[in-house]
């Protein structure tokens, strides 16, 4: 049991790097879940995270991190990829708590262009 | 361009020419070539280093190296700590188990430091030769400045997350010892630790136009019970998406709560995440 939790701790953490500022040990990164028809609220392109808020269809609100702006955008991501209102597919590691946020992995824009890279 | 402009100032002021414009004519001065030193090779530009692993943990494949080169790893493995200090590792992988994590200084907007930013790649690095001098500008922390210039280390340096280097070159190698580091920084992402004791001795070898090889190794007695290696693999980036250095300024929008101990362990938030 010892070894196996070691042995997730240490998934967790290496699995991190496109963070870099902080631990990534909140973001279970075995998982990934689909958000769809998520509404977009703010898409912030800053340092030292970029963070997309967004809304699911029943109301749920979520918070989304993403890395820097230039690990970012180097994955495809613009300061003008995400625009208030539209709807995109979100896919996360989502928190460990079980709360509504995870780290982003991909979007989906409403045209099909997938940004970012899908984990599964 | 040295010399035009010391003879345009000059003749603007009609006067015996003024102290500045004795300053030698020849640039870079006799013996000392534009990278530096004599014959030390060109690896002046922006280089993309790779990410430090842990042996047997296979990385999601968008969370690995940023250009998806290869991990590389720290040598021995385990690392060879000392009890005291294999306490705190047990203390931080349990929390990491838990979602939480023990001693993340970058969370707490301070600078990742030497070693983690030589080995543990995620942004792209600026490397400058000038005389006396090579200068690592990198994501996250004070630029790294390596003083080629036979200075020694300053006697009563404060310990801080960069350190002191100083180093030489023979052949294609630059050989660099850093001091006078605090034990806030972590040697990767994994926030493995090091005492203020360490001595980070590090070589920047060119082995080929576009490659480096930074191999590291740690002396720190009071955490190793032995020195620790790696040799981290940096490649030259020349395409355009590369060319702009990160802006990596924490305090313009950190939303990672975190305590003053660098832990992201509740203490009534959402364990370090902010909910919109």
């Amino acid at each position: 049991m010892k070894a196996r939790l070691i042995i997730a701790a240490l998934a967790a953490a290496v699995a991190g790097p496109a963070m870099a500022h902080h631990s990534f040990a909140m973001f279970d990164t075995t998982r990934e879940i689909e958000l769809s028809n998520m509404t977009i609220v703010e898409w912030q392109w800053t340092s030292p995270h970029t963070w997309l808020f967004a809304v699911a269809p029943n109301g749920d609100r979520y918070s989304l991190e993403g890395g820097n702006p230039g690990l970012m955008r180097r994955q495809g991501f613009t300061k003008g990829s995400m625009q208030p209102r539209m709807r995109v597919t979100v896919y996360m590691a989502p928190l460990r708590n079980g709360q509504k946020g995870g780290a982003i992995n991909a979007v989906v824009l409403p045209g099909g262009r997938m940004l970012g890279e899908r984990k599964r | 361009m040295r010399t035009s402009l010391t003879a345009v100032a000059a003749l603007a002021i009609f006067a015996p020419l003024p102290a500045f414009a004795q300053e030698p004519e020849i640039w870079p001065p006799p013996g000392v070539s534009f990278h530096g030193d004599p014959a030390s090779p060109d690896i002046s530009g922006v280089w993309l280093g790779s990410k430090t692993g842990i042996p047997g943990v296979k990385s999601a494949p968008n969370r690995g190296s940023a250009d998806g080169s290869p991990e590389t790893f720290w040598a021995p493995w385990p690392l060879p700590y000392r009890p005291s200090y294999q306490q705190i590792v047990d203390a931080r992988n349990k929390a990491l188990g838990e979602g939480r994590a023990l001693g993340d200084n970058g969370a707490q907007c301070l600078p990742l430091g030497i070693p983690r930013l030589l080995v543990a790649k995620v942004y792209p690095d600026e490397i400058v030769q000038t005389p006396g001098q090579v200068t690592f500008f990198t994501f996250g922390a004070f630029p790294i400045i390596i003083w080629t210039d036979g200075r020694p280390h300053p006697g009563d340096l404060k310990p801080s997350f960069t350190g002191h280097s100083v180093g030489y070159w023979v052949g294609d190698t630059l050989y660099v010892e850093t001091v006078g580091l605090n034990n806030r920084t972590t040697l990767e992402h994994n926030l493995s630790p090091h005492s203020d004791k360490l001595t980070v001795d590090w070589t920047v070898r060119r082995v080929a136009k576009d490659m480096l090889h930074i191999h590291v190794t740690l002396y720190d007695d009071e955490a190793f019970s032995e020195p620790v290696t790696t040799t981290n693999i940096w490649r030259r980036k020349t395409d355009p998406r590369w060319q702009v250095l990160d802006d990596g300024s924490c305090f313009e929008n950190n939303r990672t709560n975190v305590d003053a101990e660098g832990n992201t362990d509740g203490a009534g938030n959402t364990e370090g995440f902010v909910k919109f």
